[in-house]
């Protein structure tokens, strides 16, 4: 997910940054991409200690999906201004509810229902050994002119490992609509305030630096 | 700079050396620009892993799509995670993620080194590396390893560590030498990446954090800067100086400053 900072702005900063160099209002931008990037990343690290009720309640290890993510944000700036880039996909429902559907080829999204299956792909858990089957519903057979059809099945994948019995590993669907969730991510005023803060903070420190060292 | 493009332009190491081997027969800015893997031949392969770890950089795709990715191209080969040889099989879910993990983190570090500005090592001239990712059994020893690679260098520019685990803090300045004697594994450690950013040993959940002027003076790594700065003028960097000749220009006195709200 990419951040492009906004800022609030003055009179004067607007126009102390319209008469900069541009590679001055670059590093000016950076100043403000790099706070917006710690704010975002102590968010998300603040948020995740919160999180992980999937795997613990199919008693699985959390995949570290925020985690590894939040140690992975980068930002860039330019004379245009900056940009914050965060490695977590599915973040944008943040600001609103995201609609997943299946990727090409595929009919539908694996819901994990057992620690085997989270955070794992169904061809995943079948190069770990495990048989991966979908039942078929009951009354099938006597349905076998369409032999394809979904509906013949149950919606879900069982699977089983050497002598065991089949257990449920995930139930398939459609698609699915993840409600928006603002707890993970700053809200956009919030980004937007903490990248004009820094801006003007960087400002005034330069007038205050120059003016006591007699520089200007 | 775009960490995706960091991987994308690493070059492929075809390799049939181990991991301790290529630690030592290979210098660490070899590793640090290719795309390897121990005992990794096959060009192919070593292509996959690259468009997957600038997927996974990207925000483009999860873990789990990249092992599954991952896991197709071996399984082309032969391989599969049943196979013995635990870590040292290439398609031990274990290894793929230390893959994914490693290029991820190490890009994300070069990227965040290459966006550093005069103005930002200003705001931020410290990091804190901090841990951000669990571990069902982390390393016990970094308290050591950073007390270690502190002495090496003489704990320049570096605090040494305050409280006890797991509040144990290790913060320095982005210029110290401590981090590259910590990625060199100074005090004898073998599982370091020869880097000066993290992650600094393999499968290392701990990352940089930055750290703000007025903490890393609290933490006594710089001193506060116009208030106690000796009797020559305090420099600008070449914005700062661009900011205060706009200012100059456009007339703007100290009053406007004081009294316009940030």
């Amino acid at each position: 997910m990419r951040l492009n900072v906004t800022f609030q702005s003055n009179n004067v900063a607007d126009a102390v940054m319209g008469a900069l160099k541009p590679e001055s209002r670059a590093e000016v931008y950076s100043v403000a991409g790099r706070a917006v990037m710690n704010h975002v990343q102590r968010h998300i690290r603040s948020y995740m200690r919160t999180k992980h009720t999937t795997a613990h309640m199919l008693g699985a290890r959390p995949t570290g999906h925020y985690e590894k993510g939040a140690a992975a944000i980068t930002m860039t700036a330019d004379q245009s201004g900056a940009e914050v880039r965060i490695p977590i996909p599915g973040l944008k429902r943040a600001w609103g509810d995201m609609e997943i559907r299946p990727g090409p080829g595929k009919d539908f999204l694996t819901l994990p229902k057992a620690a085997i299956a989270y955070g794992r792909k169904v061809a995943e858990v079948r190069a770990l050994g495990w048989k991966v089957f979908r039942p078929a519903a009951q009354g099938a057979h006597l349905t076998q002119k369409n032999p394809r059809q979904y509906s013949e099945y149950q919606n879900i994948y069982l699977g089983y490992k050497g002598d065991e019995a089949p257990t449920l590993l995930y139930t398939l669907v459609g698609g699915v609509v993840q409600r928006r969730d603002p707890s993970l991510l700053p809200s956009q005023g919030e980004i937007a305030e903490t990248g004009w803060n820094a801006i003007w903070k960087h400002i005034q420190k330069a007038v205050a630096k120059a003016r006591q060292g007699g520089l200007k | 700079m775009d960490p995706a493009e960091i991987i994308r332009i690493k070059d492929l190491l075809p390799t049939d050396l181990g991991s301790d081997e290529v630690r030592e027969q290979l210098a660490a800015d070899i590793l640090r620009r290719s795309i390897f893997s121990a005992r990794m031949e096959d060009l192919r392969h070593l292509t996959v892993i690259r468009d997957v770890c600038a997927d996974v950089v990207s925000g483009a795709i999860n873990q789990a799509t990249a092992r599954e990715r991952l896991l197709a191209s071996l399984a082309r080969m032969g391989h599969s995670p049943l196979d013995e040889g635990g870590i040292s099989n290439p398609a031990s879910i274990k290894r793929l993620d230390l893959i994914i993990d490693t290029q991820r983190q190490m890009a994300a570090s070069v990227a965040n080194i290459a966006a550093e500005t005069p103005a930002t090592l200003e705001e931020w001239p410290a990091v804190e590396l901090t841990r951000f990712v669990g571990k069902s059994v982390p390393r016990a020893d970094w308290a050591e390893r950073w007390n270690a690679a502190g002495e090496s260098v003489g704990w320049e520019g570096a605090a040494k560590g305050v409280g006890g685990f797991p509040d144990w803090r290790m913060v320095a300045l982005k210029s110290s030498p401590i981090w590259q004697a910590l990625g060199d594994g100074a005090g004898g450690y073998r599982d370091t990446l020869g880097n000066p950013f993290p992650p600094f040993a393999y499968g290392s959940g701990l990352a940089w954090a930055d750290v703000s002027r007025d903490e890393a003076i609290e933490l006594g790594l710089i001193q506060p800067d116009e208030q106690v700065s000796a009797p020559a003028a305090p420099s600008l960097s070449p914005s700062e100086e661009d900011i205060a000749d706009a200012v100059s220009r456009l007339g703007f006195d100290d009053d406007l400053f004081s009294n316009l709200a940030g």
